[in-house]
């Protein structure tokens, strides 16, 4: 293949997918900054590692995933380890970001950062995988665990997340 | 909140961020902005340049041993010289290579490990390796000067040595070793740890340990 098909496939394949480069930025960036940075160094990689891509070999999404996911950890280490927790992505972050205003900024949202960042690396990189609907079997690839693995390590982070929402409304009450 | 009620806040993040168009195409593949792989370009210069002083520093050992084989004292020195050149070179070769080598497209969980382990032995052997020569090498550097200067007047330097020489020799490779840790420890008190960590080694090796355990952990579980 060419070149320039080369180049025409991946803006093709970039434009369907950037959704998830912004997300997974945004799990591992602590600001807005960083995480446009993040985004911009995943993106980077992806085209350099764009012409060794087979489909026979692996999804588009699952090698995507991978790139993406070994860059942002690889760049968290760097920057410090697990001190670089997340901020809660609200509007204003979305904004920047992605340079254009979002209408409604969603509580849930905050709450499902709050949570994230407070699990280390790998386990972030689970949680992303499962919320972004991925089957037990792509996480399992991504990763690089097996399948029950992660049907275990969702089972707990399910019950911790059950935990910290119980101790939540307790506090509340 | 339960984790597939996050799973629909997530699904609502996703279709807002699949309309922005703040990460264009152009500007990735292009790869103009300067501020992509900032931190790489200096590890690809400074691996560069120590690799091609290693050349250097190897090549006056070896010149130096090889025309002074008469001299023992002469050739203990050019050979030291000659090793530390050899390290300053394959170090940072080895590390350019093993970063070119890794495919960011392999399973997460293999990719940071193997990250983490070249960390792990640039903190844990590289850097205690360097700043203990590169602490002495001066010692060794001078007396090769001091040879030149004997070569030149047609005096022999070892037979001119004071009987104190070999106690002075040991003292300063005492003190140069213990300059060394008291420099670690001064540039750490004045609170540039984070800077020394990155460079050389300390909380580092203790960050690598416990992401490999971390990884292990991960596995395990």
């Amino acid at each position: 293949m060419g070149g320039k098909a080369d180049q025409q496939r991946f803006e093709t394949l970039w434009r369907e997918h950037r959704g998830i480069v912004l997300k997974v930025a945004g799990v591992y960036a602590r600001s807005a900054e960083e995480r446009l940075d993040l985004a911009q160094e995943i993106g980077a990689q992806l085209w350099r590692s764009f012409a060794a891509f087979d489909e026979r070999k692996a999804k588009f999404s699952t090698w995507l995933y991978r790139i993406a996911l070994n860059v942002a950890i690889s760049q968290l280490r760097r920057a410090g380890g697990e001190a670089g927790r997340c901020e809660p992505l609200d509007a204003w972050h979305l904004e920047t970001i992605a340079g254009e205003p979002v209408a409604e900024p969603d509580e849930r949202l905050t709450a499902l950062h709050a949570f994230i960042g407070e699990l280390d690396a790998l386990n972030r990189a689970l949680i992303l995988l499962y919320l972004e609907d991925r089957s037990y079997a792509e996480i399992a690839e991504v990763l690089g665990i097996s399948a029950t693995n992660v049907a275990t390590k969702i089972n707990r982070i399910k019950q911790k997340l059950r935990g910290r929402m119980a101790a939540a409304a307790t506090t509340g009450a | 909140m339960e984790l597939d009620e996050m799973k629909l806040a997530w699904q609502t993040l996703g279709r807002q961020l699949e309309r922005q168009n703040t990460l264009q195409v152009e500007l990735l593949r292009q790869g103009r902005a300067g501020r992509l792989h900032r931190h790489l370009r200096p590890l690809v210069w400074g691996q560069s340049l120590l690799a091609a002083l290693g050349v250097v520093i190897m090549s006056w050992g070896i010149s130096f041993w090889s025309t002074h084989l008469g001299i023992w004292q002469a050739v203990a020195c050019g050979i030291f010289m000659q090793l530390f050149g050899t390290l300053a070179f394959v170090f940072p070769i080895r590390l350019l290579v093993m970063q070119q080598g890794i495919d960011y497209a392999a399973p997460v969980l293999e990719i940071q490990r193997r990250l983490t382990r070249m960390r792990a032995w640039r903190v844990r052997v590289e850097a205690p390796v360097f700043a203990v020569l590169g602490g002495v090498v001066w010692i060794p550097a001078l007396l090769m000067w001091a040879q030149y200067e004997g070569d030149r007047v047609g005096l022999s330097l070892w037979q001119h040595l004071r009987s104190g020489f070999m106690a002075w020799l040991l003292l300063s490779v005492a003190v140069a070793v213990g300059l060394v840790f008291l420099a670690r420890f001064v540039v750490r008190r004045l609170g540039h740890g984070r800077w020394l960590e990155n460079g050389l080694a300390g909380g580092a090796i203790v960050r690598a340990e416990a992401a490999l355990e971390e990884m292990a952990r991960f596995e395990r579980e």
